[in-house]
């Protein structure tokens, strides 16, 4: 109970650092958390506290990353979100082998991505490709979309939040805030890239036959769009943020179509005007951006209908739902608010590929990440594979030197018995002869053993060195 | 009254050692916490005293062919936050061996004299200074591995006796090549860069056994494996540093730096393979250690001040979190009889506080933001970019992708549901977990907030 007052209590804080905040991301990411986490207080019956410390070091993570004055803080920013986003996709649904797996992967694969990135933050040489890729890998950008969808795993709130605001939108971010990552980049190739890119993402949403999934894919595609037009910063950072704010909403809907065993008409209805919302803005002229918007917009239009045959209930008890939709409209209102929508005739197509799509009753499924997961897999196979045959030239070594240690305490022994036996035979030969010698001359000694014949002859020799030493 | 401090943090441990002797158990674990303090105590001092560079002392002490020896000690940037290491991982190594080893008091003895000849390390600003106490911690350290431990701890022993030695032979050539050529034995005289080559070479390679570098790395996995866990937690915390610290403090020279570079890189990909193939807990981490010890040599030969002074903070921030990981081992292989992963499977699962730790302590290793060691990987990382191109920076960065790979994959297996009968991973004793959340805690600290040591360190070599 108590956490569950603490995440509604951290809605009014996000909400705050919205209006505190000058960085637009920033302000976003408040808004964001603050609405998801109320509704992840209505939806989840377990693990507040770690939703409410997860949605915390989030908002610091984007703070870090925008706020920096130095590659390390803003580097700690960018890993930050994917840490919490691993703790995140692991324990919300009590830790099971699944998650922990996909876990490894998510976090593994944005390391990739980390990876270019320190060597071209921390290089005196231009690098800027570096940035390129990792945020293409961040941003889960067409061939990488492979983790976002394997991050679906995740309850809803944390897909809305992590999976289509904060961390993904980080990738494309970076360059906006830090024009300079940019620098030597040939603009009109990332351009075609980006596009290229959104068209196989929208492919992969029209292929999917899971909701949350076909989601993930358009997220993709959405900011494949963002990327292309990442050398005109506003119409860029628009884009950006209305996806995110309109992302996050529907994701959130998700989570009550899963939720409720029998979503009402309202449900339906509002999350088709979303959709429409989402889509059916002008932005980009590129030929490719059209194919790309009006395949994702068919996409969707799929995904309302597969939401849709879940249930035929159409009594459903809609006073239910009502709680939910309340943060869900505070996304939806503050983003067509702050990132208004420029509606166009051109804005008919993707409606009519939406139309059409939730019209489309023929059935596909293709998972088109597999091959990259494979891909990934059979990597770190490899990896294991190589790091085995390390282990072999380890063990090689480790036999040898243990012989080589077992020989060298053999010749020890060998060297002490050696020394008993000389001390033994030897000393004692010379002090009986010495005793001998003595008793010729008349001296008649007390009968002493050789190991005291060996100290006084030890101390003496002693003695006359030190004498020697004084008198030089 | 500065030159009494100094000399009491490597006296003092001697003397501890030895009215330890006359102690019973309960007696010794309340001396040991005693001495910790005064040891803090005087550190602080020491701390409060230094502005650039800290107190010296300086006595003569013997000449050869017009070359003044001196019994020179002193704190410099390179040494402050390193004797504070040993102190606080000497002594909680202690307290930890507290509460099961037997024999304790030739244990505690051994230990404390162990600690006071790693702080003469420390301390020494003169080269023959610094090789006595190099030489003089091998004995003591030889003896904890060799006699407390599991059945192969004195095979282990041996063959860390022969590596260390052998490296000693090759250090003390290197060092008595390098007097004839440089002016004196001063860390001073020593920093501009006066070694010829082959000495150059030889204290490397000497170094290198101790710090370890690939292929004289070899004694490494059997003595971690095979000692106690608090001697362990002094292997790879402190006497590997004395391999790093040697390699900063007296080798480091720009003009062979990038040997270093390439034999740290090497040694960092040979280490993350093996680890990734291990079973054994123990030998995982050790070859951790490895791995990070790579970084520093890469750090080392960066040639660049960013990379030095990163490679300066990771010999602080891998002691931290190397004895954590360590101290962690130890009382689960107490409480489960098991270190291997294979039996260790699920033994997280239904525990969740003692998932925490083994969390907090596996992303450290890992090197994520808010932990000690994502600084000092940031620095090497940049140091490397800054001095040797993009090229080069790939290769300590990659360390932060290897590392994550078969920790994150250890964390799996120890965590994945388990439908086994529920062992409780709490310590029976409170001390050993105390002692993982202090080492956390300081790590997590210096992480957070860098400046105290940064500052510090940016003097560091210069």
């Amino acid at each position: 109970m108590i956490g569950r007052i603490l995440l509604i209590a951290l809605s009014p804080l996000c909400l705050a650092v919205s209006f505190l905040a000058e960085d637009p991301l920033l302000k976003s990411a408040g808004w964001i958390t603050g609405s998801v986490a109320l509704y992840t207080a209505l939806y989840v019956r377990e693990y507040f506290l770690l939703h409410l410390l997860g949605y915390i070091a989030g908002i610091v993570g984007i703070a870090l990353f925008v706020q920096g004055k130095s590659w390390i803080w803003i580097f700690a920013g960018w890993e930050l979100v994917s840490v919490v986003a691993w703790i995140l996709i692991v324990y919300p649904r009590g830790g099971t082998l699944r998650g922990l797996e996909i876990g490894v992967l998510t976090f593994l694969v944005n390391r990739i991505g980390d990876l270019f990135w320190l060597a071209a933050a921390f290089s005196e040489a231009r690098f800027s490709i570096g940035f390129l890729i990792a945020g293409w890998i961040k941003a889960g950008l067409f061939p990488f979309t492979f983790w976002l969808i394997q991050a679906m795993y995740a309850p809803a709130p944390i897909s809305a939040l992590f999976h289509s605001a904060l961390l993904v939108s980080l990738g494309v971010y970076g360059f906006l805030r830090y024009p300079t990552w940019l620098s030597g980049l040939d603009r009109s190739l990332i351009e075609l890239l980006a596009e290229g890119s959104g068209v196989f993402a929208a492919i992969g949403a029209l292929s999917s036959r899971h909701p949350k999934v076909l989601l993930a894919w358009t997220t993709a595609s959405h900011l494949s769009g963002a990327m292309a037009i990442v050398a005109s910063p506003a119409p860029a950072l628009n884009l950006l943020l209305h996806h995110a704010y309109l992302k996050a909403a529907l994701f959130l809907l998700l989570g009550l179509f899963y939720k409720q065993r029998s979503p009402s008409l309202l449900l339906r209805s509002v999350s088709f005007l979303f959709t429409t919302l989402l889509i059916a803005s002008k932005r980009e002229s590129h030929i490719l951006a059209h194919i790309r918007e009006t395949l994702m917009a068919v996409a969707l239009g799929r995904m309302w209908r597969l939401l849709g045959s879940r249930n035929h209930d159409e009594s459903a008890n809609w006073q239910k739902e009502v709680p939910f939709l309340l943060p869900i409209l505070l996304l939806v209102i503050r983003g067509e608010v702050a990132f208004g929508l420029t509606w166009s005739l051109e804005s008919l197509i993707p409606i009519l590929g939406l139309v059409g799509g939730a019209y489309w009753r023929t059935p596909i499924s293709y998972r088109l990440d597999l091959i990259f997961i494979r891909v990934t897999q059979r990597l770190l196979h490899l990896w294991e594979e190589v790091g085995k045959k390390m282990t072999r030239v380890e063990n090689f070594l480790k036999v040898n030197l243990e012989n080589l240690s077992k020989h060298v305490v053999s010749l020890s022994n060998w060297i002490a018995k050696g020394e008993t036996w000389s001390a033994h035979i030897g000393w004692k030969t010379i002090a009986s002869r010495t005793r001998q010698a003595l008793a010729l001359l008349g001296v008649q000694g007390q009968k002493a053993s050789y190991k005291e014949a060996l100290q006084w002859g030890v101390l003496i020799t002693l003695m006359g060195a030190f004498t020697w030493r004084l008198l030089r | 009254m500065e030159a009494a401090t100094l000399n009491l943090l490597w006296v003092g441990p001697l003397v501890g050692g030895l009215v330890g002797l006359f102690l019973h158990r309960k007696g010794i674990k309340l001396w040991i916490i005693i001495h910790g303090l005064l040891q803090f105590f005087l550190w602080g001092y020491l701390y409060w005293k230094y502005e650039g560079l800290g107190p010296v002392q300086e006595i003569p002490w013997f000449s050869i062919q017009e070359k003044s020896f001196y019994y020179h000690i002193s704190i410099r940037p390179s040494n402050l936050w390193l004797l504070f290491l040993t102190i606080l991982v000497g002594h909680s190594a202690m307290l930890y061996a507290c509460s099961y080893v037997s024999r304790l008091r030739s244990f505690t003895v051994l230990f404390f004299f162990t600690i006071a000849f790693i702080q003469g390390v420390f301390l020494a600003g003169e080269v023959i200074i610094f090789f006595i106490f190099y030489e003089a911690s091998l004995v003591p350290a030889f003896l904890l591995i060799y006699g407390w431990g599991s059945e192969g701890r004195r095979l282990a022993a041996v063959k860390f006796a022969l590596f260390t030695l052998g490296g000693s032979v090759l250090l003390l050539v290197g060092i008595l090549w390098g007097l004839s050529a440089c002016e004196g034995g001063k860390w001073l005289d020593w920093q501009r860069a006066c070694l010829p080559a082959g000495a150059w070479w030889l204290m490397s390679l000497g170094l290198a056994v101790k710090l370890p570098l690939i292929p004289l790395h070899a004694w490494l996995g059997d003595a971690h494996v095979e000692a106690e866990a608090p001697v362990s937690m002094l292997l790879a915390a402190l006497l590997l540093k004395l391999g790093g610290y040697g390699l900063l403090n007296w080798v480091w020279r720009g003009e062979y730096a990038f040997i270093l570079r390439i034999w740290g890189g090497l040694s960092l990909l040979y280490a993350t393979g093996v680890a990734m193939a291990q079973q054994d807990l123990k030998r995982l981490i050790a070859f951790t250690s490895i791995a990070h010890m790579g970084l520093v040599a890469i750090g080392a030969g960066a040639q660049s001040h960013t990379g030095l002074q990163g490679a300066y903070h990771q010999l602080f921030t891998h002691g931290l979190v190397s004895a954590g990981l360590f101290a962690w081992i130890g009382y689960l292989e107490k409480k489960t009889g098991e270190r291997n992963l294979s039996s260790l499977q699920g033994i997280l699962y239904k525990d969740i506080r003692s998932q925490l730790p083994a969390i907090l302590l596996f992303f450290s290793a890992i090197g994520v933001p808010g932990s000690s060691l994502f600084i000092s990987e940031l620095l090497i990382i940049w140091g490397t970019g800054e001095g040797a191109g993009w090229l080069w920076a790939f290769v300590p960065a990659l360390s932060l992708l290897l590392t994550a790979i078969y920790f994150l994959r250890a964390y799996r297996d120890l965590a994945k549901p388990n439908s086994t009968t529920f062992i409780s991973l709490r310590s029976p004793s409170y001390l050993p977990e105390l002692i993982v959340w202090i080492l956390l805690f300081i790590s997590f600290l210096s992480g957070i907030l860098p400046s105290p040591w940064l500052k510090v360190l940016a003097h560091a070599g210069y």
